[in-house]
């Protein structure tokens, strides 16, 4: 199953925890896609200048990147104390999600495509859980309230239930994009 | 430290512990773990036994560093729980497992996630010693049976003459969120 997957799709698994828990809603989901990328940033660049042995370099970068959750956590709440409504423990666990160390991997690269991949899957997320488990969108009522269309969404069975589907969305147009291609080449070799 | 008196609240916790409050499957933590690391049911099982022998004994040993530091020491909570967390890696290590890497990254970083978290899960739930072996070992328990469980959907989806789209990670979401939907509704009766 880890077989030539997209880059989309292996977002969609190093990101999982934060796709998973730090959706509930839009704001949520947008505080916690850019501490990420900003964490990946800083992680990427202080990898670079890492000459140590494999297993040391990896022990300190998963320190550091803990580290920068735990300061991005506290920093959030006491610089924008109405944001802590929004902040849970899925920002202190940015510092173990996959993700946020893709920089420093020797075999992946197009970064800024993970990180632009990410965000949108986010956001994508975070809006889907909100309007189908609340209701609301940036806390704004849509439907009539107390009466979401999916309440059930905002929980973690509804966690679970978006990305899958978002999953087999992709999928779906992965499959149709080789479909596509298969038959374009076919088309080539006709002419 | 919350204290647990009576055996019916620790059945109490230890009910809530291994279906709606379950570090796997309502905070997500070792779902990934378990979706790409589980292989054949035999294998899976032999691996889900290393995996929470290893969360219940770093939990332990998190919870005592924790409760032995004063109380002035809790912001250094986290370097604490990493250091146990590398800890567990080796022990892992050590059974032969997580050995490679995965998408260039190397394989351990799959088993951090749960080490660290249920840590801090734990932590957060402030629990005394007689709770903290209730959740821990509800914990342990309930990643068990869904790593056991993702391994069998994983194995029926790939042998199964289903379109190849659906011979994916989706699918295994999919099931787990009808599971956790069967939990929810467990919870409400």
């Amino acid at each position: 199953m880890d077989k030539n997957l997209t880059i989309l799709e292996k977002v969609l698994l190093m990101g999982l925890l934060p796709l998973l828990g730090g959706t509930n809603n839009l704001s949520q989901a947008i505080i916690m896609a850019f501490s990420a990328i900003l964490i990946s940033i800083i992680i990427k660049y202080i990898s670079e200048s890492f000459t140590l042995e494999y297993d040391y370099k990896w022990y300190i970068l998963f320190g550091l990147g803990i580290t920068l959750s735990y300061i991005f956590y506290i920093a959030i709440v006491n610089v924008f104390p109405t944001s802590e409504m929004y902040v849970n423990i899925y920002l202190l666990l940015l510092g173990v999600t996959p993700l946020i160390y893709i920089g420093a991997s020797a075999t992946e690269h197009h970064f800024f495509d993970y990180q632009k991949d990410f965000f949108l899957l986010m956001i994508m997320v975070g809006a889907l859980r909100e309007v189908l488990g609340s209701g609301t969108i940036f806390a704004f009522q849509l439907t009539r309230p107390g009466y979401p269309p999916f309440g059930f969404v905002k929980d973690f069975p509804g966690a679970f239930l978006i990305v899958s589907i978002i999953y087999l969305i992709v999928e779906l147009t992965r499959k149709n994009k080789v479909k596509n291609n298969k038959q374009d080449e076919g088309s080539e070799n006709l002419v | 430290m919350k204290e647990v008196k009576t055996l019916s609240e620790l059945q109490r916790l230890f009910l809530d512990s291994i279906l709606s409050k379950n570090m796997s499957l309502a905070y997500f933590l070792g779902v990934l773990y378990m979706m790409v690391e589980s292989k054949t049911i035999k294998d899976t099982t032999i691996k889900g036994l290393k995996f929470v022998s290893t969360v219940f004994i770093i939990n332990i040993l998190g919870w005592l560093l924790n409760s032995i530091l004063p109380e002035y020491y809790d912001p250094i909570n986290p370097a604490i729980f990493f250091l146990t967390t590398l800890l567990g890696i080796i022990l892992l290590k050590y059974w032969g497992e997580l050995d490679g890497e995965w998408f260039g990254l190397p394989r351990y970083i799959l088993i951090i996630g749960p080490l660290f978290g249920s840590q801090l899960l734990i932590q957060s739930g402030n629990y005394s010693y007689p709770g903290m072996i209730v959740v821990n070992s509800a914990y342990v328990v309930g990643s068990f049976i869904l790593f056991v469980l993702v391994a069998s959907i994983k194995e029926e989806i790939l042998v199964s003459d289903a379109s190849p789209v659906f011979k994916s990670y989706s699918t295994i979401l999919a099931a787990i969120a009808m599971l956790a939907l069967g939990v929810i509704g467990f919870q409400l009766i």
